[in-house]
């Protein structure tokens, strides 16, 4: 009777050991994947953006917009964000820019969005002599759109209401916005010249470099400050690189290298317009003692 | 008894335990909307900076562009101007793009006087 009552007891008890097991698993593996070994989660597109963020990318477009007058870019770089009416949605922003007191980024958003409005375009004078406004043209040579997200981006196709000569024409009407005061575009296809280095020291690397023909560059200002983001244009028979310093800052800002590879001559020219050192070439290691050894060479450049 | 108790005990808890992770590592990254800037994928995000670099060449106002680079997260700005630069190279930017960001990268890198120290040059 009483092995028939326990029994009974224990067939109603329900599972909860499950549950308990359960939850506590569950909690702990939440607190592992979430805290301790979080997901990187550095995989968003613009459109997955939160307000704030989809705010600062839609102005830095319509700002690069304004500087440079690339509608190649600016508008696949718009369409990015995947707004379902982006002329409001610019007009509202420039809106609320303005009433921040930022002009600028209020003409830039202003800009942006009457290029977008296709249905009551106002032809601008050229010159914009009439309105005082000076509209960017399309520039074709500065329509390079990164490669990066070539493939996501859409084409902007050409459509009537672009002229001939491939000017958009921006409408303003219905947009509350100030007329926007735009410079024209004047693309610079070649970068400034920056101040010439000069080879301040030339050596040769016969340690014991784990890569052999190693050529170690290293660029200092005037004052002896590391240089980062320096161009350096080396050139072989067959080819030419480029490369910048300061791409593996552990070592020093202002250092940069390159492979050599034996029996090849090289000449390298650091800057824009710096001195250009040809005969460059892995060392022979033999004068010096270690004729197993591919030498390197140590390049120390300076401002002039 | 009580064995066959503890082992779906066990068994319950490591279930709930892949169903946390799986909740941690796929579900939760995917039910992001609220993405920041610092979330955008390696592309974007070297776009994002092209686009600085693209203003800071005609406005020349490096604070600006330290301000937006900054937006990006908590690194500092020549770090994410160095890895645009890198990532721009490995994609294929067009030489004018790469002298853009080179330039933005000269000019957000922090002054500090180092001297620079050539390796070993001799065994």
């Amino acid at each position: 009777m009483r092995e028939r009552r326990l029994r009974r007891e224990r067939a109603s008890r329900a599972p909860w050991y499950l549950l308990t097991g359960f939850l506590l698993g569950l909690a702990a593996g939440i607190v592992f994947s979430v805290w301790f070994w979080p997901v990187p989660y550095d995989f968003a597109r613009p459109s997955d953006l939160n307000e704030e963020a989809r705010d600062n990318y839609r102005m830095i477009v319509a700002r690069a917009y304004f500087a440079s007058g690339d509608s190649g870019r600016a508008y696949p770089r718009l369409d990015l964000l995947n707004d379902e009416q982006p002329e409001s949605i610019l007009a509202a922003h420039a809106q609320r820019v303005l009433a921040a007191g930022d002009e600028k980024g209020s003409n830039a958003l202003a800009l942006l969005a009457a290029g977008l409005d296709t249905d009551n375009q106002i032809e601008p004078t050229p010159g914009g002599a009439d309105s005082g406004t000076v509209w960017p043209t399309l520039v074709p040579e500065m329509t390079n759109t990164p490669s990066g997200i070539l493939s996501e981006l859409p084409t902007l196709e050409a459509t009537d209401e672009m002229e001939q000569d491939g000017t958009p024409i921006p409408t303003i009407e219905p947009l509350n916005i100030p007329s926007a005061d735009i410079p024209r575009a004047t693309p610079t296809m070649f970068p400034t010249l920056s101040a010439p280095y000069i080879l301040k020291e030339k050596a040769v690397d016969c340690g014991r470099n784990p890569r052999p023909g190693l050529l170690q560059i290293w660029v200092e200002s005037a004052s002896g400050v590391a240089m980062p983001g320096v161009r350096i244009q080396i050139n072989w028979k067959d080819g030419e690189e480029t490369f910048f310093t300061g791409l593996k800052p552990e070592q020093n800002n202002g250092y940069a290298d390159f492979e050599m590879t034996p029996g090849f001559m090289y000449s390298l020219r650091v800057g824009e317009n710096g001195e250009t050192i040809s005969g460059l070439s892995a060392a022979d290691c033999a004068t010096e003692g270690y004729p197993e050894r591919v030498g390197g060479m140590v390049l120390r450049f300076t401002e002039r | 008894m009580r064995k066959k108790r503890f082992f779906f005990f066990l068994l319950a808890a490591i279930v709930g335990a892949l169903v946390g992770i799986g909740f941690g590592w796929y579900l939760r990254p995917q039910m992001y909307s609220q993405a920041g800037l610092s979330n955008l994928r390696v592309d974007y995000r070297t776009d994002y900076v092209l686009m600085t670099a693209e203003i800071f060449h005609h406005e020349q106002n490096v604070e600006e562009a330290r301000r937006r680079l900054q937006a990006l997260g908590n690194d500092l700005p020549d770090r994410y101007a160095s890895e645009a630069l890198l990532s721009a190279g490995q994609m294929g930017y067009t030489p004018t793009d790469l002298q853009y960001l080179a330039d933005l990268v000269q000019a957000v890198a922090p002054v500090v006087n180092v001297t620079i120290t050539p390796g070993v040059v001799s065994p």
